[in-house]
């Protein structure tokens, strides 16, 4: 699992943004906003993590079953891939 | 041949009399060595004028030199914002919006209502961060007109604008952004992106971003004025 390179991350006036560079700016118009279990999910993509250790650091922070946690996060990832964002 | 444009030491070769005219006020005679280089060769400007025909030549240099100097500005913390900006008491006041939505009509009623206000730059002015505060400076890329002043004045605020009833309010940083981001220069290039972004996140911190529904009657200076004064 890895990020594209073409999007930047950057926390602005306190929210958590993605902002397409080079070619991705074809595939994403504009820019993504992501909440904080997104954030935590991309850090941890960028950071060459994998989803079980993601999974345990939204546990340990927002309250909410394993189960649940794991549809959400593949789920996100699920929609990373349909934009390109999440190469293989 | 040299200009200072937003305090910097610009150097540009330049073709046509349109860019000529508009770069008078800054044109800059001393020894200082040039912080942005603009060297566009000919053949550009001819293939954008092959690209674009309804601009003359002439138009095409006035707008690629200046977006080869907005885009450098970002290695000076400095950004342009697609807006009128006009100065009152000391104070910038910036309005942006999509062309035709009427910001600079707004900034015209300014100067009809506010006695002493002047247009700093009526479609592209450069925003820098300089010693811990925002300024707005005039450049010789001010549109289709050459309302522009060779100064930087400190900021009091940015209003997107829109048409509609006489209100103003605050919005979250945010929302803000988007705004900004569909007003300013947006680079392909990563390097180029991660410093307008941070520029950015310091602006929407540091300086207050309001929303402007407004028509064109004097109840609609009174509105911005008493919205964003400080």
């Amino acid at each position: 699992m890895k990020l594209n390179e073409n999007y930047i991350l950057k926390n602005i006036a306190g929210t958590a943004v993605v902002v397409p560079v080079g070619d991705a700016v074809n595939d994403i118009k504009g820019m993504i906003t992501l909440n904080g279990p997104a954030e935590i999910i991309w850090k941890g993509l960028q950071n060459g993590k994998n989803i079980e250790s993601i999974v345990e650091e939204i546990k340990s922070e927002y309250d909410a079953s394993e189960d649940v946690i794991k549809n959400d996060v593949d789920a996100f990832l699920n929609k990373l891939r349909t934009y390109k964002i999440l190469v293989d | 041949m040299k200009l200072k444009v937003a305090d910097l030491i610009v150097e540009i070769n330049i073709l046509g009399e349109l860019l000529l005219s508009r770069v008078q006020p800054y044109v800059y005679d001393g020894e200082k060595a040039a912080d942005i280089v603009i060297e566009i060769p000919k053949r550009y400007y001819e293939n954008k004028h092959k690209e674009f025909p309804h601009l003359s030549f002439e138009e095409c240099e006035y707008l690629w030199s200046g977006s080869s100097f907005y885009e450098q500005l970002v290695d000076f913390d400095g950004l342009m914002l697609h807006s009128s900006c006009v100065e009152y008491e000391g104070k910038a006041y910036l309005f942006s919006a999509r062309s035709g939505t009427g910001k600079s009509t707004h900034t015209h009623l300014w100067l009809e209502y506010l006695n002493g206000a002047r247009i700093i730059n009526d479609d592209k002015p450069a925003i820098r961060y300089i010693d811990g505060e925002f300024y707005a400076y005039g450049t010789p890329w001010s549109g289709k007109t050459d309302e522009s002043e060779n100064v930087g004045v400190p900021i009091a605020g940015i209003a997107f604008l829109e048409r509609g009833e006489n209100s103003i309010k605050r919005i979250p940083g945010i929302l803000a952004l988007k705004l900004f981001m569909e007003q300013t220069v947006r680079s392909v290039k990563k390097e180029t992106m991660e410093k307008t972004l941070d520029l950015l996140g310091k602006i929407l911190t540091e300086i207050p971003i309001y929303r402007l529904t407004c028509d064109m009657t004097e109840d609609a200076v009174k509105t911005s004025y008493n919205g964003m004064k400080v």
